[in-house]
C-alpha cells in the first residue's frame, strides 16, 4: 500500500467534529461482555477488575461493550456466547477433564482466554504450574511462548514497551497460538489487579513500582489485550505498521525486574 | 590380321571384346559355380592324378624325360581345371538416363504486390521469358518439370506460365511445397530445384524457422528433407510503401491489476523519416499509444506494450499501426489477440465502524484464505467521549483515509465491505457517489448490518442507497430501524437455489440445515426491496410497510456490479455459539465464501462454461467451441438443455450496425460428461460474443467467451520480400541463391546418378574350339613321349 494512504484524511481520534452516535450492536449478545471463568478453587480474586475495565473500554474505545461482567463455568454452553474470557487466581487449581474437553473446544472455536496470576507480591508459583499444566492438557503438543515486544499486543491501540500490571515481576507476556492468533494469553504481574476497586470505588492496591503511571500502562494493555482479541492482528497490517514506524521515534526501556 | 586370320581366331577362342570406354566394360566371371566339397574333390583328384604320374616315370630313363612328362601332365590337368571351372567374359553396354530440373514458382497472392507499372509476378515472367534459351538448354539433357505453389502444388509449364499462374492462392507454405516436392520425386533422380518467390511464406513450418531476418538454419536444415540443392532465384525489394503488423507475442491469460505485456512485431516498408504510430486497444478502448521514428533502411520493430488489465474475463485487444495514405493495402495494420483475464488475489476492504464479535470472525475468516488480500480499517476509538484518549501520539490509531482509499484505491478493490460502518464523521460522505460508481461498473459491495449500518447509519437518500437491494427507510430515530429480538432466518424461494445461500449441495439438505442454524440477533430493519433486489433471507414475523417479509440477506445486480446486505451483525453466531451448540462452523465460511465469490462473479462458480479452443481464427476456419454444464454440486450436467448464442458486435466502421446483431442461436444438450461440443463456423468477420444460457433450479445462468473472426489475408500479414528465408533454404541444400537480374547461367546441377544396362552379353573361353585343341595336343604329346620313353 502506498504511504499516500495515510495523507489526507481526518485523525480518527480527537479530530473529528460533528455528532457522532455510540457504537453499539444490535442485540446485547453481540456487545462485549467480560466473562470470569468459575472453577473449583478460588476463581475471583479480582471481583471488580472486569467491570473497571469494560468502563474504560467504554470511555476510551469504540468497542461495545457490556458494564456488567459475567462468571462463567467451562462446563456452561453459555461460554460459548462470550468470546472473551479472564481466568484469574493465585492458588493450585485444577479443572476437571469435562471442563478442560469444552475449554479446548472454545477455544479452538475462537474464543480468547486471558490468564492472570494475581500472587499478591509474586506471581503464584502454585498458579503458575496449574496454568501450565492446564495448557498442556489442552494443547499437549505446544506450550506456552513469550510474546515478542514487537507483537502487535502491544499495539492494538496503545503503543507499549512492555507489559505492566499491579506488579512487574515478569516484563513479559505469555501465550499459546492457535492458527496463528493468540488463543491464550498468561500475564504474571497482576495486571487485574492493577485496576480492581473496593466497595468505596478506590483502588485496592497500591501499584509498585511505578505507581499511577504505571497503573495507566496496565489500564493500557488491558485495553490492548480486548483490542487484540476483537480484531486480532488488524494492526499488523502494512498499511499501520509503515505509518506507525514513521511517527513514532520514542521509546521506554521495562523496568529491571526485581529480585524477590 | 588378315580377315582369315581373324575368323580362325574367334573360330578357336570366341569373339572378343572391346576395350572399357565410358558406356562399355567387360569382366571376367565363372560359370562354374561349384560347391566348396566339389572343389576339394577336384583338388584331390589333380593331386592324386599328379602322385601317380610321378610315380609312374620314377623309372623314365632321363631326368629330362620326367620332367617332360610330368609337365605336359600339369599342362592337361590346366585345362582340365580351366574347364572345370568354366571362365567367361561379361560384356555390358551403358546409358545414361536424363535427371528432373524442378521449377517452383511461387504463385500466392503477394505476388501480386508491386507498383502499377509492375508487380512481382511480371517479374516473375519477364525473366523467364528472358532465360527460355537456358530453359530450352536444360530441356536437352534433363527433364524440366514447372509447379506452381502457395498452399497447394500446382504442375505448370514453364511455357504457359502468363496463362497459369494467377496469383490467386491465398497462402505461400515454402518449405511444405518444397517437402512435397521432394516426396513427389522421391524415387526419381533430381539434379535440383529453382525456387522462384517473395520469401513470405505463412505456413506453419516456415514460420517456425524463420521470424523476419533472422533464420533458424539448424532447424530448417532439419524440415528439409531434399537432397538436390536449392537454388532460389529471389525478387529483390519491390518499390512500395506498407506498414503491417507481423505478429503478437502475449500469454494467453492474465491477472487483474496485474501488469502484462503484448510484444508486437512491426514492418516497415518505403518509409523512412517518419512517426510509426501504434496503438494498443481493449475492446476498442485506447488503451496505449507508442511512437517511433523510422529509421531507413530498418523494416523491422518491435514494440511491447505494458499495460494492467482491469476487468475480469476474456477480452480482446488490439494493436493497430496508424496507416499512411499511401500504403499499398492496409488490410495488415491491425492485429487482435484475446487474453483471458482473472484474479490472483480477492483484494478485499473490510471497514469496520467498530470492533466487535462480528468484524472479528469476518476478518479471520478473510485473512485466513490464501487468496484473499485483505485491508482492514476499523474506527477503534470512542469519539464521543470526553473521557476518551486525549493524547494519541500515545496510541497506534492512524488517520482514516478515505481520500486515498475512495479516490485513488477504489478500482483496485474487487469488493469493498461497510461493516456497521456510520460514514458520517469520517470524510466518506462526499465519496459514496464513488461507491455507487465502483459498483456499477463492475465492483461488489457488501453492507453488514449493525446499529451503524443502513438507516441507522444514515444512508437514506445517499447516493450510495441507489445500488443497495432493499431500500432504506428515512431517518428519524434508530430504535425503530432495529430490531433487536432473536429470529431465525427463512429461506426464500429465491434463497432455496441461490449460490449464496447454498450450505448444503442438495436442496433437501440445504433446507434442514437452515433450519438448523443458531438464531441471529437483532435486525436492521428496511422499507423492502429495492428495484432489482432480491431477497434469499427474510425475517419469519417482521414485515416491512407493504406487507412484504423483512429482508435478511439480499442481493441485487447494479449495472455491471452485484451488491449484497446482510442486515444483522450477529452472523457470528454461526462461529463460536455454533461450536458450543455442537454444530458445524464450517458453514460460516462456506456462507461467507458465497457471498464473496457470488459478489464478485468468481468463474469458478459458473456451473455453465464455455470457452473457444482459439479465440482468434480467419475467416473460414471453423472454431471449435467447449461447453460445459454441472450439477449445483459441481458434477457434470448430463443432458442438460444449453441454448448458445453468438452475436457479432457492431463493426465501429459499419454505420448501419449500432448494436450486436444474432449470428447464431442454437439448443442442445450435454452429453454424459456434461459437455456440449459446437463448432462454430462464422460466414462473416468481426468480433463475436459466444454466450450460453442454462437454466439450473430455476436460476437462468450464462456465461460468455469472446472470438475474433478476421478476414486477413495472411499474404498481406507482411508484404516485403524474405529473401534471407531463400538464401538459407541454398545455403543448407547446396544451392546458390541468386536475384532475378543474374539469371540461371552456370546452375550447378547435380549429374544424373541413374545408369542403365543397354546391353549384356556372355562369351564363354571354356566351351570354344581352342580348348579342345590344346587338350588333345597335350594328351598326344603326353602319349608320344612316354611311348618313346619307353612307358607306354
Amino acid at each position: 500500500m502506498k504511504p499516500l494512504l495515510y495523507v489526507i484524511s481526518l485523525l480518527v481520534s480527537g479530530l473529528l467534529v460533528g455528532p457522532i452516535r455510540p457504537a453499539m450492536a444490535i442485540g446485547d449478545g453481540s456487545k462485549l461482555r467480560i466473562a470470569q471463568l468459575q472453577y473449583s478453587g478460588n476463581w475471583n480474586t479480582r471481583s471488580t477488575a472486569a467491570s473497571v475495565l469494560a468502563q474504560e473500554l467504554r470511555f476510551r474505545t469504540s468497542i461495545d461493550v457490556q458494564l456488567k461482567s459475567t462468571a462463567v463455568s467451562a462446563t456452561e454452553k453459555r461460554l460459548f456466547e462470550l468470546p472473551f474470557t479472564v481466568l484469574t487466581g493465585s492458588g493450585r487449581f485444577r479443572l476437571s477433564p469435562r471442563e478442560q474437553k469444552q475449554l479446548r473446544k472454545w477455544v479452538q472455536g475462537g474464543g480468547f482466554l486471558f490468564i492472570d496470576n494475581t500472587g499478591r507480591t509474586d506471581p503464584s508459583p502454585a498458579f503458575d504450574q496449574s496454568v501450565r499444566a492446564l495448557v498442556k492438557s489442552l494443547f499437549p503438543n505446544q506450550e506456552l511462548t513469550r510474546i515478542p515486544p514487537q507483537h502487535v499486543v502491544y499495539r492494538t491501540f496503545y503503543v507499549l514497551d512492555f507489559p505492566s500490571g499491579r506488579v512487574i515481576r515478569r516484563p513479559f507476556l505469555e501465550g499459546l497460538f492457535v492458527e496463528g492468533r493468540i488463543a491464550i494469553l498468561y500475564s504474571q504481574n497482576d495486571l487485574t489487579g492493577a485496576f480492581e476497586r473496593d466497595r468505596l470505588g478506590d483502588w485496592r492496591f497500591d501499584v509498585v513500582p511505578g505507581g499511577e503511571e504505571q497503573r495507566e500502562k496496565a489500564k493500557r494493555l488491558a485495553i490492548n489485550i480486548v483490542q487484540y482479541a476483537m480484531c486480532l492482528n488488524y494492526k499488523d497490517d502494512q498499511v499501520h505498521l509503515d505509518h506507525l514506524l514513521h511517527e513514532r521515534r520514542w521509546r521506554t526501556p521495562p523496568p529491571q525486574p526485581t529480585t524477590p | 590380321m588378315s580377315e582369315f586370320g581373324q575368323q580362325l581366331r574367334e573360330f578357336l577362342t570366341g569373339t572378343a571384346v572391346g576395350d572399357d570406354t565410358a558406356n562399355h566394360t567387360s569382366q571376367w566371371v565363372q560359370l562354374g559355380d561349384w560347391g566348396l566339397w566339389h572343389q576339394v574333390v577336384v583338388a584331390i583328384l589333380i593331386m592324386l592324378t599328379l602322385a601317380l604320374t610321378i610315380w609312374n616315370v620314377r623309372k623314365a630313363p632321363s631326368l629330362w624325360g620326367r620332367l617332360v612328362v610330368i609337365t605336359l601332365r600339369i599342362g592337361v590337368l590346366v585345362v582340365l581345371l580351366f574347364t572345370f571351372y568354366q571362365p567367361a567374359q561379361l560384356e555390358e553396354t551403358h546409358t545414361e538416363s536424363t535427371n528432373s530440373i524442378l521449377f517452383l514458382i511461387d504463385d500466392s497472392e503477394s505476388m501480386n504486390l508491386g507498383n502499377k507499372h509492375k508487380n512481382r509476378r511480371d517479374a516473375v515472367l519477364s525473366f523467364l521469358q528472358n532465360q527460355r534459351e537456358n530453359l530450352r538448354a536444360l530441356e536437352e539433357k534433363n527433364v524440366v518439370e514447372t509447379y506452381l505453389f502457395g498452399s497447394e502444388l500446382k504442375n505448370s509449364d514453364w511455357r504457359k506460365l502468363d496463362q497459369d499462374m494467377t496469383g490467386a492462392q491465398q497462402q505461400s507454405h515454402i518449405l511444405k511445397s518444397l517437402a512435397s516436392l521432394s516426396q513427389q520425386y522421391r524415387n526419381q533422380d533430381v539434379g535440383g530445384i529453382v525456387l522462384i518467390s517473395d520469401g513470405i511464406g505463412n505456413g506453419a513450418d516456415d514460420y517456425a524457422v524463420s521470424t523476419g531476418s533472422d533464420v533458424d538454419l539448424a532447424d530448417l536444415s532439419a524440415r528439409l528433407n531434399t537432397k538436390a540443392p536449392v537454388h532460389t532465384i529471389t525478387l529483390g525489394q519491390q518499390a512500395f510503401r506498407d506498414i503491417s503488423v507481423h505478429t503478437l507475442r502475449t500469454a494467453s491469460f492474465a491477472f487483474k491489476r496485474n501488469t502484462t505485456a503484448i510484444e508486437a512485431d512491426i514492418r516497415v516498408y518505403g518509409y523512412d523519416q517518419r512517426e510509426l504510430v501504434v496503438e494498443l486497444l481493449e475492446e476498442e478502448r485506447l488503451v496505449r499509444t507508442m511512437k517511433v521514428p523510422i529509421e531507413a533502411g530498418r523494416t523491422e520493430y518491435t514494440l511491447s506494450f505494458d499495460f494492467t488489465p482491469e476487468h475480469i474475463g476474456d477480452h480482446v485487444y488490439a494493436v493497430r499501426a496508424k496507416a499512411f495514405s499511401d500504403e499499398i493495402t492496409t488490410e495488415n495494420n491491425e492485429r487482435h489477440v484475446v487474453i483471458g483475464v482473472a484474479r490472483d488475489k480477492i483484494r478485499v476492504l473490510q471497514i469496520g465502524g467498530h470492533p466487535s464479535w462480528d468484524v472479528r470472525f469476518l476478518r479471520n475468516h478473510l485473512r485466513e484464505k490464501p487468496g484473499i488480500q485483505l485491508i482492514s480499517f476499523f474506527i477503534l476509538v470512542n469519539t464521543n467521549s470526553t473521557l476518551g484518549v486525549t493524547n494519541t501520539a500515545e496510541t497506534a490509531l492512524i488517520p482514516f483515509p478515505a481520500e486515498e482509499l475512495f479516490v485513488n484505491e477504489l478500482p483496485g478493490f474487487d469488493l469493498i465491505v461497510f461493516q456497521d460502518f456510520n460514514y458520517g464523521p469520517f470524510s466518506t460522505p462526499q465519496h459514496l457517489h464513488r461507491v455507487r460508481d465502483y459498483v456499477k461498473n463492475g465492483g461488489a459491495f457488501l453492507m453488514v448490518g449493525g446499529r451503524l449500518a443502513m438507516t441507522a447509519g444514515g444512508y437514506h437518500e445517499t447516493e450510495l442507497a441507489d445500488v443497495l437491494p432493499v431500500d432504506l427507510t428515512p431517518t428519524h430515530d434508530n430504535d425503530p430501524m432495529l430490531d433487536t429480538a432473536l429470529f431465525a432466518p427463512s429461506l426464500t424461494p429465491n434463497g432455496e437455489s441461490h449460490t449464496i445461500t447454498r450450505l448444503r449441495s442438495a436442496a433437501a439438505d440445504n433446507r434442514s440445515q437452515w433450519s438448523q442454524m443458531p438464531q441471529w440477533e437483532g435486525l436492521n430493519k428496511t422499507a423492502g426491496l429495492a428495484n432489482g433486489g432480491r431477497a434469499l433471507l427474510t425475517h419469519p414475523k417482521l414485515r416491512t410497510g407493504n406487507g412484504q417479509p423483512m429482508p435478511v440477506l439480499a442481493v441485487a445486480e447494479v449495472g455491471h456490479g452485484r451488491t449484497a446486505v446482510v442486515a444483522s451483525d450477529s452472523l457470528w453466531r454461526w462461529k463460536l455459539p455454533m461450536v458450543g451448540a455442537g454444530g458445524d462452523d464450517t458453514l460460516y465460511d462456506t456462507f461467507i465464501s458465497n457471498i464473496i465469490r457470488w459478489l464478485i462473479r468468481d468463474p469458478e462458480l459458473s456451473l455453465i462454461r464455455v470457452a473457444a479452443t482459439h479465440n482468434v481464427r480467419s475467416l473460414g476456419e471453423p472454431i471449435p467451441l467447449e461447453i460445459r454444464a454441472f450439477t449445483p454440486d459441481y458434477k457434470p450436467a448430463a443432458n442438460q438443455p444449453i441454448t448458445l448464442r453468438i452475436l457479432r458486435r457492431p463493426n465501429t466502421g459499419e454505420s448501419t450496425e449500432q448494436s450486436p446483431v444474432l449470428a447464431e442461436e442454437k439448443h442442445g444438450r450435454t452429453d454424459k460428461h456434461g459437455r456440449w461440443p459446437y463448432v462454430f463456423e462464422s460466414t462473416r468477420s468481426g468480433i463475436f460474443d459466444a454466450e450460453v444460457h442454462t437454466l439450473v433450479d430455476g436460476r437462468q445462468l450464462v456465461d460468455k467467451t469472446v472470438i475474433v473472426v478476421n478476414d486477413e489475408r495472411p499474404e498481406m500479414r507482411v508484404t516485403g520480400s524474405n529473401n534471407r528465408l531463400l538464401s538459407a533454404i541454398s545455403e543448407v541444400t547446396g544451392g546458390q541463391s541468386r536475384s532475378i537480374g543474374e539469371g540461371l547461367d552456370d546452375l550447378s546441377l547435380r549429374p544424373p546418378r541413374v545408369t542403365e544396362v543397354s546391353s549384356r552379353k556372355m562369351h564363354e573361353r571354356w566351351n570354344v574350339p581352342a580348348v579342345f585343341v590344346l587338350a588333345c595336343l597335350l594328351f598326344g604329346l603326353e602319349w608320344f613321349v612316354r611311348h618313346r620313353m619307353g612307358l607306354v
